[in-house]
């Protein structure tokens, strides 16, 4: 604490103590206190004066302020100001969404002028513009008379999102046919026109979903046009469970169709019902119900209630408030009937009861302008089928249930197809930008080829058949002069070689071509460019695998920074950025930073239920740091899900499985159920047999294990034909050490439990012997094997020198790996068994308990290394 | 979302890592609901209540969370929303100055924000703030939540498992200190003498 909060901190202890005091009594102090120290007193009275005025700071509104703040949509917009390609003129207007400017952009003597909306911020710039990207191809296609033409869209320099339509001089449609004094059937051909153009957008597979009579304006010569077609999408998305209470709130509740309040699918039936109450209030002056000012939770309980009024009834309630006569000549007569069928259809709460679409609402409308029968009917076609059901339940049965399901889905059905069509339709676009990249690949394929084709003669003749290995040098050479005309993608081949040099073990010399694929990448397409972010990646597993972890978490986070700049964002490739960051960090030591990247990076990938080997990777990497951190709790169900990710990804044959299946080992054998713990390494075993040829060491460590386990379930001579059969195979490839000596340590084992102690101990003396030769005495596996040696010394009558090996043992393990670990409790035992051999009963008695401690603190009190510790020291 | 939980129970473990990510998942998630919010309402905000309550709602997993997550989750938002009126309070003042712009629009909130003497209070309080929480954690940790997250200053004092004397007399001293700290009244002379 600095000497000011220190000062401050007994200002506010004076304070309390004056505040107890009746104020003359205060006044008192503080004049006494302003002769030792004027300064606090003055501080003091400062405080007081503050405190006896009931009108301060936090009293003016911080509230209100800081409310404003929050809500605060930015930095004003300025005439002349750019945004985009486009710059401001004049502001138009200001919605729930943002402001609307007029604004023009001049390119080439050619003028367009356009309304650019810039929306509230707070809303989430990179999920709106990855959503712009995708669809701003569809909303720009829309090119229909009457529907405002999407121009273009993107975030500011600011970070707030802005779109541009093309620019309407017109009135809200409500406002246009009063003002216009229009009468029954102009305002139904204008609402037709306007359902027309819904219908248009709506076999392109575009729905409004927001329409109101602000929405859609009518110019000058009485020409509707829809505005904002799509936005809505654009702007609240539609895979988001989360936007349910927000996202109707930022769509117009009037016009709000059940399904947007009641969150649930949103189809063309949706852009119906806002037609449908548009038309209502053409027709009536009224909105078909009063839904503005309610909560949200009144507006979902409303409209589950809620019934239609039909609009002649209406009309003849507020008769008088019609006084716009011009509305309708005999507005009742003309209304009721088939406009009245025709609105409610429109209004009806059940999206499959609706018009199906706009377009057979427009029929509608049309046939009602042309004097035809209207297909709207108040008692229809669903309606009486279900009355019929009813009058004939038991004749009837499951057949008409299927007919009722097939008509009432129907609306649905056809949406659905019409889904997929737009899948192909984008498919289709994605081909085309893939025939660019075809060019490119084609030219690689080309190059690699050339290599092993040796086409060039007189190459060929010079140097006679290359080595696959003089075939790779001699393209790696080439790229330097055969793609300098295009330093992007000879960057991009730097990279992928690098990467084959980096796989094959040649580290520095990997790091120097990630060095150049970095410097190309940076200079042939800006410094945040992803294949800039790639090349940072590869170049810091190159350091990683140098040993030099420091050089690369520098890198990564550079990675990082770009990728997470990137829209949209590639989430595969900032998943493993983090997931690289993380496996740096861990392996410089930071295993708790590692574990929150690692979550990070299994976020990104779509949580632990997402598919992929990526997933299971992270899976995995986060689930041994948690039970390195001793996180068991957090790690176990990991180290499941990353079992089962492999599996669902590639099957339950899967060679990750040979190791990832030891995670789940590791849990069983924590929680003491050997019968599992067989199961887990018997399938571990036929994985790695399926998988890997000849003596490959997870087949032999899996022949160890599984053979140990079927030694401790009773099956004793098979499990010690498998322990011997590792132990030919480890001796054949000299290639595992711990291995070989966790393989010997099992043997022993198995010798001691036939009392076999002699073939036990020559078994682990080998094993020692090993470790002597290799310089590895003092690590885990042979200071656990010294371990197991000096307390079958104990047996084999030699106490003196186990107690003297068990304490070396011993102290060397507290030294290396800390104490109160597993195998310093074996350690411990070794020693109490020693010291009670040595009739040294009470220092044998406390080195057991020691022991009993160490494993009841690391598996419980029921486990049976707790147990077996426990009989140990009873027996003593 | 678990995840946030996780993350509570990490920070209050003194996980500085973990802190971070939580701080920062609160204060985008409080920026975002606040942006929907504003877009559904036309002119005025939202207020901090619903929004704190909704990040909680939303990032939290209430049922999961014991009082004393519960503390620190409202603790960490209502620092959030300070950082946010603040950040937006600086920018505001450097486009003023940077350009001196006028307001295209104004409504009742944006009134507030026009006015460059209330934003620097904002910006003054934020700094005492600072002193107030050198001096004592705790009482600028009550300020933070009664006026940032939008709590009652009876639901902040519960939240803190302040008894009601002692949330009386710590609101009672943290307002002085900060009034008296942003240049309030001092006391009168005749009085002291």
């Amino acid at each position: 604490m600095n000497s000011g909060a220190d000062r401050d901190a007994s200002l506010l202890r004076r304070f309390d103590e004056l505040a107890e005091l009746a104020a003359d009594e205060r006044l008192r102090q503080l004049a006494a206190l302003a002769e030792r120290d004027p300064e606090i007193a003055r501080d003091l009275r400062g405080m007081f004066g503050a405190d006896s005025d009931p009108d301060g700071p936090l009293e003016s509104g911080v509230d209100s302020l800081v409310e404003a703040l929050v809500a605060d949509e930015g930095k004003p917009l300025l005439a002349g100001q750019r945004i985009g390609p486009f710059v401001l003129e004049r502001p138009l207007g200001r919605g729930g969404m943002g402001e609307v400017w007029l604004a023009a952009r001049e390119e080439g003597g050619f003028r367009q002028t356009v309304a650019l909306k810039r929306l509230k911020r707070g809303m989430d710039s990179d999920e709106i513009l990855r959503r712009f990207v995708q669809e701003r191809r569809i909303l720009a296609d829309l090119s229909h008379p009457n529907i405002a033409r999407f121009i273009d869209g993107g975030v500011g320099a600011d970070g707030v999102p802005w779109y541009a339509m093309e620019y309407v001089d017109g009135t809200p449609i409500t406002a246009h046919a009063d003002a216009h004094a229009l009468d029954v059937r102009a305002r139904v051909g204008l609402l037709a026109l306007v359902a027309e153009a819904v219908a248009y957008a709506q076999n392109r597979l575009v729905v409004h979903r927001d329409l109101k009579p602000s929405n859609v304006l009518v110019d000058a010569a009485g020409v509707p046009h829809l505005l904002d077609f799509g936005i809505a999408k654009l702007l609240q998305g539609n895979d988001d469970p989360q936007a349910t209470a927000t996202g109707v709130r930022a769509l117009s509740p009037a016009y709000a169709a059940p399904e947007q309040i009641l969150d649930q699918a949103i189809s063309a039936a949706t852009d119906v019902y806002a037609l449908g109450v548009v038309l209502y209030e053409m027709l009536t002056g009224e909105l078909p119900h009063v839904r503005s000012g309610l909560s949200l939770e009144a507006l979902v309980d409303g409209v589950r209630h809620e019934t239609i009024e039909r609009p002649s009834v209406r009309l003849r309630a507020s008769a008088t408030t019609a006084g716009d006569a011009a509305r309708t000549q005999n507005p009742r007569r003309a209304v009721s009937g088939e406009l009245d069928a025709i609105v409610l259809t429109a209004l009806r709460r059940e999206p499959e009861r609706r018009y199906a679409s706009a377009s057979a609402m427009a029929d509608d409308l049309r046939r009602w302008l042309d004097g035809r029968p209207v297909r709207a009917q108040p008692d229809t076609a669903t309606y009486r089928i279900r009355k019929f059901v009813t009058r004939n339940r038991l004749a009837v049965g499951s057949a008409s249930a299927v007919l009722l399901a097939l008509i009432a889905g129907f609306g649905t059905a056809l949406w659905q197809a019409r889904e997929a069509q737009l899948q192909a339709q984008r498919a289709e676009r994605e081909a085309a930008a893939a025939r660019e990249t075809a060019t490119r690949t084609r030219r690689v394929k080309d190059f690699l080829a050339s290599v092993f084709m040796q086409e060039d003669p007189v190459r060929r003749d010079a140097r006679g058949p290359l080595t696959m290995t003089e075939a790779f040098e001699d393209a790696l050479a080439r790229i330097d002069t055969e793609f300098a005309d295009d330093p992007g993608l000879q960057g991009d081949l730097l990279d992928d070689f690098g990467e084959i040099v980096n796989s094959r073990g040649d580290h520095v010399r990997a790091k120097a071509l990630f060095e150049r694929a970095l410097a190309n990448a940076e200079r042939a397409r800006g410094m945040d460019d992803p294949a800039v972010a790639e090349a940072l990646v590869n170049l810091a597993s190159a350091y990683d695998n140098l040993g030099e972890m420091e050089r690369a978490a520098p890198l990564l986070r550079r990675s990082i920074g770009i990728l997470e700049r990137q829209v949209p964002v590639d989430a595969p490739a900032l998943a493993n950025a983090v997931n690289s960051l993380a496996v740096s960090k861990r392996n410089a030591g930071d295993n708790t930073g590692a574990i929150v990247d690692m979550r990070r990076a299994l976020d990104l990938l779509g949580g632990p239920q997402a598919n992929g080997q990526a997933v299971a990777m992270v899976l995995y990497n986060l689930a041994t740091a948690l039970s390195d951190a001793g996180r068991i709790d957090e790690a176990d169900p990991l180290a499941r899900a990353a079992v089962a990710a492999i599996e669902r990804d590639q099957g339950p044959m899967a060679a990750p499985l040979a190791i990832a299946l030891t995670m789940l080992e590791a849990v069983a054998e924590r929680e003491g159920d050997i019968e599992e713990l067989g199961r887990l390494s018997e399938r571990r075993l036929a994985i790695a047999q399926h998988n890997f040829p000849g003596d490959h060491p997870w087949k032999t460590v899996a022949l160890t294990d599984s053979g140990w386990h079927m030694v401790e379930t009773g099956r004793a001579a098979e499990g010690e034909a498998r322990i011997r059969e590792a132990i030919a195979a480890f001796d054949r490839t000299g290639d595992d050490d711990i291995g070989a000596l966790s393989a010997r340590r099992r043997l022993a084992q198995t010798l001691v439990r036939r009392d076999d102690l002699a073939g036990a101990a020559q078994v682990l003396d080998e094993a020692i012997a090993n470790c002597r030769k290799d310089e590895t005495l003092e690590s885990m596996m042979c200071l656990t094997i010294r371990a197991n040696r000096a307390h079958l010394a104990v047996r084999l009558g030699d106490a003196a020198g186990a107690l003297a090996e068990a304490d070396v043992v011993a102290a060397a393990m507290v030294r290396g790996f800390g104490a109160g670990i597993d195998e310093h409790a074996q350690a411990v035992e070794a020693r109490a068994a020693a010291l009670g051999a040595l009739g040294r009963r009470e220092e044998a008695r406390a080195a057991q308990a020691e022991a009993l401690a160490f494993y009841g603190q690391l598996y419980g009190e029921t486990h049976r290394s707790t147990v077996r510790a426990r009989e140990r020291l009873e027996a003593l | 979302m678990g995840e946030v939980t996780l993350l509570i129970g990490r920070a209050r473990d003194g996980d500085r890592a973990a802190a971070d990510v939580l701080f920062r998942t609160v204060y985008d998630d409080l920026r975002r609901i606040a942006g929907r919010q504003a877009a559904g309402n036309g002119s005025h905000g939202p207020g901090r209540t619903s929004l704190v309550h909704e990040a909680y709602f939303r990032l939290a997993r209430p049922e999961s969370l014991n009082v004393n997550d519960r503390r620190h989750f409202f603790a960490v938002a209502a620092r959030a929303m300070r950082q946010i009126a603040v950040d937006r309070a600086r920018e505001r003042l450097a486009t003023k100055r940077g350009g001196g712009a006028q307001e295209t629009t104004l409504g009742a909130a944006d009134d507030a924000l026009a006015d460059p003497g209330r934003l620097e209070g904002l910006l003054d309080l934020d700094a005492a703030m600072g002193a107030l929480e050198a001096a004592d954690e705790r009482l600028a940790r009550l300020v933070e939540l009664r006026l940032f997250s939008g709590l009652l200053l009876e639901e902040a004092g519960e939240l803190m498992g302040l008894s009601p004397a002692t949330l009386k007399r710590d609101w009672r001293k943290a307002r002085a200190f900060l009034h008296a700290r942003l240049g309030g009244a001092e006391l009168p002379d005749e009085l002291g003498s």
